[in-house]
């Protein structure tokens, strides 16, 4: 896996690698599925066409955008059973910007035990390979 | 860095505020020499100094013997903000808007339970929604949820999830009055929509429990408790609504802060002074949010009278309080000899009025404010009231263990079967929503809450007034 826990008291802090931006936003949706159900999204191609668009404006910054990814999908999750698995992503973090699209498929239940995708402790090395460090509230 | 702890008696250290450039007070650490063992390589120290550092901040960076690393600010962090140049910050708040805790106290012995214990317990599990994912007792749109979101547990008793009488024991009396429901986003409403009346899950829980030990007669009578009696514990929060209202105005606050001029050292940190449209915006939010939470722990101690009264028809489950540990309020308190207004921030930590108090119902005039401590699963929790030495820390005390473990290591050392097990052995019944969530919520996972209760009293924060001793438990 492009990812591995660290320590934390509380909640799930964790290291995420990709070699490309494209490949750390779709790391991140797999990890983030991965501690949030327990499992892994099966195979995009199963599921129905779709995108998921942010905007963060300028002023922020990358790290910031792939917190914000990681709590949209866990929006969508939660509210609706619905889990997204992006194919392809354009993310420009100077417009705060991250446009992905892929596949949703439906979960049995609402939601998993993430409660929030946190900045605390958020780190953002541009390596390479890319690095982030985050912490999910549980 | 290095960090230089002054220990100022047996149960207070120091972090001078020569520690770190920009640190406006020192920190006040309430902890022993095994709880400062416990944390003096501890991230948490580093927040301790961070919250030292927000603009307003009075008299000092609190940290309660439960602290552990939080976002941001500690858990069992306390900090007040003045009302001129004063700053409000959600991260001080935390995620969980007005996570909380209430105690019902019943007429039942132990004695009188136990035959039952298993089909009572199976009842309140069908019963009340717990573990991740749940949905509520029932589900509230537009209005229905703006009116609950402003009248709190208020809206809850009128609307016939909870019990008018129960509101004068409940914290606020059960309704904040400068909750905004406007600033509460779509996103958040859509989350909290299904929520009301559930657990949720991690470290929340119903518990049932017997008194096992009362160290202050006098008190103990007052708040109805005597050995032997069967009480429920409920331990819970604002759900996916509070974590959405958190995550909205951390992302507003982080694009304003700068343009305030505060410099923070950590982007969890972010924040808004008080008379600012951000911070009035966050306030708002933040305070329906906190009564939905109180809408919450109502709907769920109704649910809980009516199965008690399906086993034990006539029992009354009376409510003894119900007490929030995430919050910042504007609260009314004389420091260094001045009175004035203080945006206090509690964060895993208990407000604690002692007595005379004049935020104080007419009831606990005498007693001090219940506080409510709970322990982690399989340990004891604790009874205790506001004592006058809180007003050196705005009338603050612990909220409860505090972790000292990783999940993943706390699962490494017991998976979820051998904690259920061991919890037998100890007479306690246990129901999970989630099964991995017993074994991440084992007790070595948490600080010893005696030490933790302990510390508190001798450092005169509140008194002790009884323990409580978990007979079954349902993890969400």
């Amino acid at each position: 896996m492009p990812w591995r826990e660290l320590e934390h008291p509380a909640d799930i802090r964790l290291e995420i690698e990709a070699e490309s931006l494209e490949d750390l936003v779709k790391e991140c949706a797999r990890a983030f599925y991965f501690f949030d159900l327990g499992f892994l999204p099966e195979e995009p191609a199963q599921g129905l066409p779709g995108k998921i668009s942010i905007e963060e404006g300028r002023g922020g910054d990358l790290a910031g955008l792939l917190v914000a990814w990681m709590n949209e999908l866990l929006y969508f999750l939660e509210t609706a059973g619905r889990l997204f698995s992006p194919l392809v992503v354009e993310i420009d973090a100077s417009s705060g910007r991250l446009v992905a699209r892929g596949t949703w498929q439906s979960v049995p239940g609402t939601g998993g035990r993430v409660k929030a995708v946190t900045y605390g402790g958020l780190e953002f090395d541009p390596g390479p390979p890319l690095r982030l460090e985050v912490i999910m509230d549980v | 860095m290095d960090i230089q702890i002054l220990r100022k008696d047996p149960v207070r250290c120091l972090i001078p505020e020569s520690t770190m450039d920009g640190m406006r007070v020192p920190g006040m650490l309430y902890a022993d020499g095994r709880i400062l063992s416990e944390v003096r390589e501890d991230p948490v120290l580093q927040q301790v100094i961070n919250v030292a550092c927000l603009p307003g901040i009075t008299g000092y960076s609190f940290a309660m013997p439960d602290l552990h690393w939080g976002y941001g600010f500690p858990i069992g962090g306390v900090a007040a903000f003045s009302r001129e140049g004063g700053i409000v910050s959600p991260g001080g708040v935390g995620y969980d808007i007005s996570c909380g805790v209430r105690l019902h106290v019943s007429r039942l012995e132990e004695e009188e339970i136990q035959p039952v214990l298993p089909a009572l317990l199976d009842a309140l599990f069908s019963s009340v929604p717990c573990g991740v994912g749940s949905e509520g007792l029932t589900s509230l749109k537009g209005n229905r949820l703006d009116a609950a979101l402003k009248g709190g547990a208020r809206w809850t008793a009128k609307n016939g999830f909870g019990e008018i009488a129960d509101l004068d024991r409940i914290e606020h009396g059960g309704c904040l009055d400068g909750a905004n429901p406007e600033e509460v986003s779509p996103r958040a409403k859509e989350r909290g929509k299904g929520q009301l009346g559930s657990l949720g899950s991690g470290n929340h829980f119903l518990e049932i429990q017997r008194v096992d030990e009362v160290f202050d007669p006098t008190l103990a009578q007052s708040f109805g408790l005597e050995a032997g009696r069967v009480t429920v514990m409920i331990h819970c929060g604002s759900r996916g609504l509070g974590h959405q209202v958190c995550d909205d105005h951390l992302r507003i606050l982080a694009r304003s802060v700068s343009r305030h001029g505060i410099a923070i050292p950590d982007r969890q940190l972010c924040c808004a002074p008080l008379d600012s449209d951000e911070g009035k915006a966050y306030l708002g939010a933040m305070q329906a949010a906190a009564n939905f939470a109180l809408a919450n722990r109502e709907a769920i101690g109704s649910r809980v009278r009516e199965v008690f009264s399906r086993f034990f028809p006539g029992e009354r489950l009376e409510l003894l309080y119900d007490v929030s540990h995430n919050m910042a309020l504007m609260e009314k308190h004389t420091y260094g000899g001045k009175e004035g207004l203080y945006c206090v921030h509690r964060k895993g930590a208990t407000r604690a009025l002692p007595p005379g108090h004049s935020g104080l119902p007419p009831h606990f005039l005498k007693t001090g404010q219940p506080v409510i401590i709970p322990g982690s699963m399989g340990t004891s929790s604790f009874v205790l009231a506001g004592a006058k030495g809180a007003s050196e820390c705005f009338c603050s005390t612990c909220h409860g263990a505090g972790r000292v473990m990783s999940r993943s290591a706390a699962l490494k050392s017991a998976d979820a079967g051998s904690v259920a097990a061991r919890l037998k052995d100890k007479g306690i019944l246990v129901r999970a929503g989630d099964l991995r969530t017993l074994g991440e919520e084992a007790p070595e996972a948490y600080k010893d809450v005696d030490v933790v209760v302990d510390v508190v009293e001798r450092a005169g924060l509140s008194r002790k007034v009884a323990r409580l001793r978990p007979l079954a438990v349902i993890k969400g």
